[in-house]
């Protein structure tokens, strides 16, 4: 059966949006079961991390007052962790936003939503191509599909971002230029098939403990499973490995390619899979490195990364030559099979994108791909950097369902689909992240031509590099004006002029993406405090009060408002009247108007209504001839993915060079721009701790979190430490060439750097490390090294 | 002197041999253990990389894991006061010994009269203190080691069956799971290394979780009561209810290990959603894909 016979069968009508107005609350089967407590549960994704645990959330007199895991759910099996069981608090931190407030003469004053919503739509009107709008990997679907259409497809402006530009762009540039297709082809069940798990300075029982756990009880049980850790300082992922493998940092590069110099050379190497399935790639220039390189020879890729031998590369990284030749061993033996996994110390790379292509490389070029258990995967660190960054592409440079903004045919599929007139979307891709808000602190007349922006669901005053620079400037600019939509005050609202209250979690509907494919729904369970309302309805509102303005945009072919929901008798609902808000589900309304997009790239999510009945579903999923609906654990695998035609058992049917083969890159060992000298001797490193997300805005807010972690402090080695005459506990200030930070010194905490390496987590907004870390990133992803830096230390 | 010679050699003289026998192994054994014994130079030799050196070794308890034997060579000594500023902190001889020596805890009291109402309130005030609601993995109430999960088992478990404080460390009702510290944090994490509270951020939570799961229903008065909460992650009812436990939920017959036998849980307890009618595909990797 060919691939167009198997599309035939998939369901291709569109369900429009128009039509999708019933609630589909009343078609779900299952109902909150109330137990002897009187306690109801419902089901939702964990609002934290991209594992995307299932979470039972236990209401009782319209409160959240329990957390359990549920044993079934297929990505948690029940077990949670401690950010999980604690999820239900972060609702009621007791300084939670509950007006819009405007800043005036410096102060925050309440206003009405009416006058909030007028106010930004005011300014956008004035510049609407000054505008920007910086959402959020925890934006769910519908809101970034609502931000995507209102801007691209609206206002003609591209400059939208969400912050998964600062955690996954250097994945999706990995997996696009190896596969000609964002995501992973494998998923967690991978953990419990791999006879190797290998982590690429991932500290997964910290970041993600649950999937740890899974690798974990395995191995209690008996399985064979080796763990490794390469990192670049001893954690509590290391305590727990098989093997450490302690690299200087940047080297990942020069390891990745000395594994694939000893496969050619002991002639290890997947011959049939190479030649059958894939092609070798560089890049035409590396002073200008670019996402497509050009095709090099297997003579030349043999040529280029001969010189990676384990000696040199020994040299390079600091691990041994056994080490090396162990993990050249592994991928060398057929027998067994290797999960690779990685999160922010891969991406958040000046060569992020070249460290992930070398990975997808190892596993290409050694076979180990395809298989249960033998897949690389990278782990996300949002709930729906996947789900709603990357398929709905709220990306300055994308359109939904992986279409890009560059090409004609893409934006014309999406002003159909939109019933907006051609040429509506602008082909020119807007500012990235750290662009973005540098156009910001820019003064107008200095080239800075971003006079506003709408922030969502995220955090940039605390969480961008360098925030001097790309954040805090913009206070002195009296013409630039910052929207801020946020649960509490964070350092982003402190110089915000427009600050408006969002309701969090299940205090609203959503659908999230997870890092294994899985799109997982939720209800609306309890109502948010004040006047805090969905960020949903922020965007619709907001683009209706700029219809009213006469702002042409954001009228479609016929006139029609861009956001029309109706109910069942095909009534229009003023949705953007917060009082008829919740006439209609509008969640499923806009998901339903977008997954017809989302088959363009076989990424076909599961349907609204599947989804409220199960924990999920991995796409693409595909509609059997019974009625049921099919997920998909591995792609581009004939044995589970529809799409792969029948007789090729692998099938990269996205492949950038058309003819069905993976790109194995060949990239070289680059030293990083600001490498430790005599001036900045220390490599500063930064990252997250177990109890604390992101920036802390929540779980700072929850007394065991933040009881367990109350501040941040910075890893020492003793050794370092004694060289400056600290001891733990002491005050000690750190610098880099952006200024300096005091922080408390932790000698031999919970994690434990090697000489000439500090380690600051970034959670604590009263010890912001942004200020100093460094904003230069990969010049193909555009994602921050946050990672890296050149720093010093001195007692206080 | 041919095989059946040497046999015929070694028959006859069986009993003498045995007897060498015994002597050669009992000299290498014991050589074996003076050879482990810490010489004067050992001792103040100092530290060995933190890697060699188990935390502790606990006495011999019946029914314990075996942990390997240490030679006392490799424990060092306590830091000098001088020498403590440059020091890591290791286990120690003291330490070691000190752990190990702790009391082990006693069987539990013939007497088990139910406890007072005051009691009661009590028992369930101080578990309820420790935790965000009913159900929640319980915080740590002491300092614990932030890189290693591997400590937390000798007390936690039904081997470490110590008394320290007078309290005998609760055992985990889910031993399945190694990565303990993924779940149970210290309650005041960073205490002793952190600068003045009030440069932390510190906002009060409205947060109410339920308190307690309550008591279960008798259908009448000597009947065994319901279980009042979920069974899931407490499989091992006597990590809670067994010997040694809080009076309050300590049950009178620990002799009787099938708890469900007599006391069933609601099945509203059976917290798990309701999957669509619809067949689950096959997803075996093995079976053909045929839609």
């Amino acid at each position: 059966m060919n691939l167009t016979e198997r599309r035939s069968f998939l369901k291709t009508s569109a369900l429009a949006a128009a039509s999708a107005a019933a609630a589909a609350r009343a078609e779900t089967p299952f109902e909150a079961s109330a137990v002897p407590d009187d306690i109801a549960w419902d089901k939702a994704p964990c609002r934290f991390c991209g594992t995307g645990c299932h979470v039972k959330v236990g209401v009782q007199d319209g409160k959240v007052v329990a957390i359990a895991g549920h044993p079934e759910a297929a990505v948690n099996k029940g077990l949670l962790c401690v950010k999980g069981y604690h999820v239900g608090g972060i609702l009621y931190g007791k300084d939670r936003l509950t007006d819009p407030m405007l800043r005036r003469n410096g102060v925050l004053e309440k206003i009405t939503w009416e006058e909030a919503i007028d106010i930004a739509a005011r300014r956008i009107m004035k510049n609407p191509a000054g505008f920007g709008f910086y959402s959020s990997g925890q934006s769910t679907i519908p809101e970034g599909y609502a931000i995507n259409k209102f801007m691209k497809g609206g206002l003609s402006n591209n400059h939208t971002e969400p912050n998964a530009r600062l955690c996954m762009a250097s994945a999706v540039t990995g997996y696009i230029s190896t596969y000609g297709v964002d995501e992973p082809a494998g998923c967690y069940d991978d953990f419990d098939a791999c006879n190797v798990l290998l982590m690429w300075g991932n500290n997964m029982a910290e970041m993600h403990p649950v999937l740890f756990s899974r690798i974990l009880d395995r191995r209690e049980r008996g399985d064979d499973v080796t763990i490794i850790d390469l990192g670049t300082r001893r954690t509590r992922t290391s305590e727990f490995s098989d093997h450490y493998l302690e690299f200087r940092p940047q080297t990942d590069l020069a390891i990745a390619n000395c594994i694939a110099r000893q496969l050619i050379e002991r002639g290890a190497w997947d011959k049939e899979f190479v030649e059958t399935h894939c092609a070798f790639r560089a890049d035409a220039d590396i002073e200008k490195p670019d996402l497509l390189g050009v095709a090099i020879s297997f003579d030349d890729f043999k040529q280029r990364i001969a010189e990676y031998t384990p000696e040199y590369v020994s040299g390079l990284s600091g691990l041994s030559v056994e080490q090396l030749t162990l993990l050249g061993d592994l991928f060398a033996n057929p027998d067994i099979r290797i999960t690779s996994t990685w999160c922010m110390g891969m991406n958040q790379h000046t060569r992020g994108t070249a460290i992930n292509r070398l990975v997808h490389g190892i596993h290409l070029l050694s076979g180990h791909f395809g298989k249960p258990g033998d897949a690389p995967t990278s782990l996300t660190g949002q709930p729906s950097a996947c789900g709603t960054a990357r398929e709905v592409g709220t990306l300055c440079h994308t359109l939904p369902g992986g279409r890009l903004v560059a090409k004609e045919e893409h934006r014309g599929e999406c002003e159909k689909h939109w019933n907006l007139p051609a040429g509506r979307i602008n082909p020119t891709p807007g500012h990235h992240t750290v662009l973005l808000f540098e156009k910001l602190c820019t003064p107008t007349d200095k080239g800075g031509d971003i006079d506003t922006i709408m922030v969502q669901v995220t955090n940039p005053g605390h969480t961008l590099p360098n925030l001097k620079k790309l954040y805090q400037a913009k206070t002195e600019l009296e013409d630039k004006f910052l929207i801020v939509s946020d649960v509490y005050p964070t350092a982003s609202t402190e110089i915000a002029d427009l600050v408006l209250p969002a309701a969090l979690w299940v205090e609203k509907s959503g659908v999230y993406g997870n890092s294994e494919r899985r799109t997982q729904q939720w209800f609306k369970m309890v109502e948010p405090p004040g006047q805090a309302r969905e960020d949903l309805w922020m965007t619709i509102a907001i683009a209706r009060r700029l219809f009213e303005l006469g702002h042409s945009g954001m009228k479609d072919k016929d006139g029609d408002f861009i956001f029309r929901f109706t109910d069942d008798a095909g009534n229009e609902v003023p949705a953007w009247d917060y009082a008829h808000f919740h006439d209609v589900n509008v969640d499923r309304a806009l998901y339903e108007d977008y997954r017809p997009l989302t088959h363009l790239k076989h990424k076909h999510v599961a349907p609204y209504d599947v989804l409220s009945r199960e924990t999920g579903m991995r796409w693409p999923v595909v509609e059997q001839p019974d009625g049921s609906w099919r997920e998909t654990r591995w792609r581009f695998s004939e044995f589970d993915d529809p799409f792969v035609e029948k007789g090729k058992g692998i099938e990269f049917y996205h492949s950038t060079t058309d003819d069905g083969r993976a790109q194995i890159w060949f990239c070289p060992f680059e030293r990083h721009p600001e490498e430790p000298d005599d001036e900045y001797p220390f490599w500063l490193c930064t990252g997250r701790v177990l109890e604390h997300w992101h920036s802390g805005t929540m779980t700072m807010r929850v007394p065991q979190l933040r009881g367990a972690m109350p501040n941040a402090y910075c890893e020492v080695h003793p050794e370092d430490a004694a060289a400056v005459g600290v001891g733990n506990g002491d005050e000690i200030i750190i610098s880099t060439r952006r200024g300096e930070i005091a922080l408390t010194a932790w000698l031999n905490g919970r994690g434990r750097p090697p000489r000439g390496t500090l380690f600051v987590p970034f959670f604590d907004e009263k010890r912001l490390i942004n200020n100093i870390t460094l904003d230069a990133y990969c010049p193909i992803s555009k994602e921050p090294d946050y990672k890296k830096c050149a720093a010093r230390l001195r007692k206080a | 002197m041919d095989n059946h010679e040497v046999e015929t050699y070694f028959r006859q003289r069986r009993k003498t041999l045995a007897v060498v026998f015994l002597m050669i192994g009992m000299l290498a054994v014991s050589g074996f253990f003076m050879g482990m014994r810490q010489t004067e130079r050992q001792v103040t030799r100092g530290q060995l990389p933190a890697a060699e050196i188990p935390a502790f070794t606990p006495a011999e308890i019946p029914g314990a894991p075996k942990y390997p034997e240490i030679a006392t060579a490799e424990i060092p000594d306590a830091p000098k006061y001088p020498e403590i500023a440059a020091t890591d902190w290791l286990a120690n001889r003291d330490w070691k010994f000190t752990l190990a020596n702790l009391p082990r805890a006693a069987a539990p009291p013939a007497d088990l009269s139910p406890p007072t109402e005051e009691e009661a309130a009590v028992a369930i005030e101080r578990r309820r203190s420790l935790r965000a609601y009913s159900g929640a993995p319980p915080v740590v109430p002491h300092a614990i080691d932030s890189l290693r999960s591997t400590a937390c088992m000798s007390c936690h478990s039904e081997a470490g069956n110590l008394v320290i404080g007078g309290k005998r460390p609760p055992e985990i009702s889910h031993p399945w799971i190694t990565n303990c510290t993924s779940c149970h944090v210290p309650a005041d994490g960073l205490r002793q290394l952190t600068a003045a509270e009030e440069t932390r951020l510190h906002v009060e939570n409205e947060f109410l979780g339920k308190a307690s799961a309550g008591k279960g229903s008798r259908a009448y008065p000597t009947a065994p009561p319901t279980m009042p909460h979920p069974v899931w992650m407490r499989q091992n009812c006597m990590a809670c209810h067994g010997p040694g436990r809080e009076q309050a939920i300590r049950t009178s017959h620990p002799e009787r290990r099938n708890c469900l036998q007599c006391h069933a849980p609601n099945a509203a307890f059976d917290n798990r959603e309701t999957y669509s009618t619809n067949p689950k595909p096959p997803i075996d990797p093995t079976v053909s894909d045929q839609p």
